[in-house]
């Protein structure tokens, strides 16, 4: 867990954006179990410098080309009446799928890191990972539907380290993500989130650190609270 | 509290906007104070289309230039850029003028898109790689940041420049390359808490430079 002066510490790389998924997360639900003064403590230095970038923002000022104003504005033109903006998730739009391929008992213990590799088929993942997870001699492959689309994961349980692929899977609705958890005997793990601009086509993530998962689960969520398991599982895919 | 803004040179396709859609040219310096921004903030989140276009008059260069800094890539950067100002547009309602100011709510949005991009779209070797040691804001990538001269501009590169080199290096790689603090410290090969403090020392010194009140 964080403790308080890890917080106040933290404030400074968190405004940056210079955490993972995960020490996002931790640090998120840090905060939420801080006190009032502790919170607000952390608010004031991550606004403090989020003010500063802003002013900073002055030295790398670009007009933008003018063609993409009016692709902006289109845009919103495209869009519905604001009354009609999202409501609640949809946590229907996620599907159970049936269970794929067996696994096995993965080993190790740790932290959890999720990263993405987006965009088309050929795009390299953390090449470190993938050479590591298909070279191993324990390869293995779970796969199943996720609204109605299909995500596989090859990975290695002496490694601990895995290879997510979603094909067609459909972004989540606008404020909600994807939330992906490594269960195991001491409940689940957050192992990472997509929001709607994080899930292309087709999407590759890394697995690290899958140590003691049995399955990763899905659950659709707020993005406002990406570590916070507002619902059931919607798709699962076990690893043993 | 810095509340101008930098120039916004925009010239506008012909057929880019009905008139009712808000000044459909700007070719003069635009500047704005928090209050303005704020204004058309608020009218944003009454579904108010003309304020939405002077909001991207008024500040688009700003977040465009900043996405452009860390994507390196005009195509990315538009695309970006397109979904920071339409999550702003959808969640204006969100914003909270006693949080900040409407300027750093639209660089917080279009940073995390920008990181959340680059992450996404190279690995970590791929983006070591891609870092120079000559990272710094300063350096223009062969972009011409037409600003530069404006005061605020200055400014701001000035008290950039009051940092030491290492704690612009780690900020660099932080903010402008989008590693997370753990890649800049495997990336200088220091350890973490030395990574942590120059981040966090630099950005006192910047704060302190920009406004005693920071």
């Amino acid at each position: 867990m964080i403790d308080d002066s890890d917080l106040h510490e933290l404030a400074a790389v968190f405004a940056l954006d210079a955490l993972d998924d995960v020490e996002r997360a931790r640090l998120l639900r840090s905060l939420r179990e801080a006190s009032d003064a502790e919170r607000a403590d952390f608010d004031a230095e991550v606004a403090a410098i989020r003010e500063a970038m802003a002013d900073l923002s002055a030295t790398t000022a670009l007009a933008p080309p003018p063609a993409l104003r009016a692709r902006v504005l289109d845009g919103v033109d495209a869009l519905p009446a604001r009354t009609e903006t999202p409501g609640p998730p949809d946590r229907n739009r996620l599907r159970l799928f049936a269970a794929a391929a067996a696994a096995a008992v993965l080993l190790g213990a740790g932290g959890v890191v999720l990263g993405y590799t987006l965009g088309g088929d050929a795009e390299p993942v953390n090449q470190t990972t993938a050479e590591q997870v298909f070279a191993a001699p324990d390869v293995r492959t779970t796969s199943g539907e996720v609204a109605g689309g299909r995500a596989t994961i090859t990975y290695s349980p002496e490694a601990g380290e895995g290879i997510l692929v979603m094909n067609q899977v459909p972004q989540p609705a606008p404020g909600t993500i994807y939330q992906m958890w490594l269960d195991g005997p001491g409940g689940p793990r957050l192992a990472g989130t997509m929001s709607d601009a994080d899930v292309a086509p087709s999407t590759t993530a890394t697995l690290h650190d899958m140590g003691g998962a049995t399955a990763v689960s899905f659950t659709v969520g707020d993005a406002a609270t990406p570590d916070e398991m507002i619902g059931e599982p919607v798709a699962r895919l076990p690893l043993s | 509290m810095i509340a101008v803004l930098g120039a916004a040179r925009l010239s506008v396709d012909d057929d880019a906007r009905s008139p009712e859609n808000g000044p459909p040219e700007r070719e003069s310096d635009v500047t704005a104070d928090v209050a303005d921004l704020e204004d058309l903030l608020s009218r944003v989140a009454d579904g108010d289309r003309g304020a939405f276009a002077e909001l991207y008059d008024r500040t688009s260069a700003r977040v465009y230039g900043m996405v452009m800094r860390v994507l390196r890539d005009r195509g990315y950067s538009e695309e970006v850029t397109q979904e920071v100002y339409l999550q702003v547009w959808r969640e204006a309602g969100s914003f909270r003028a006693e949080r900040g100011s409407p300027l750093s709510w639209l660089l917080t949005i279009g940073h995390r898109r920008a990181v959340d991009r680059v992450r996404a779209e190279s690995s970590a070797s791929d983006r070591e790689s891609r870092y120079g040691r000559a990272a710094y804001v300063a350096e223009t990538d062969g972009v011409e940041y037409e600003v530069l001269t404006r005061e605020e501009a200055r400014r701001a590169r000035d008290c950039f420049e009051t940092l030491t080199d290492l704690q612009v290096e780690a900020v660099s790689l932080a903010y402008y390359d989008g590693l997370t603090y753990r890649e800049v410290a495997d990336r200088l090969t220091v350890a973490l808490p030395t990574v942590k403090s120059r981040i966090r020392d630099g950005l006192k010194r910047l704060r302190g430079c920009l406004g005693g009140d920071r």
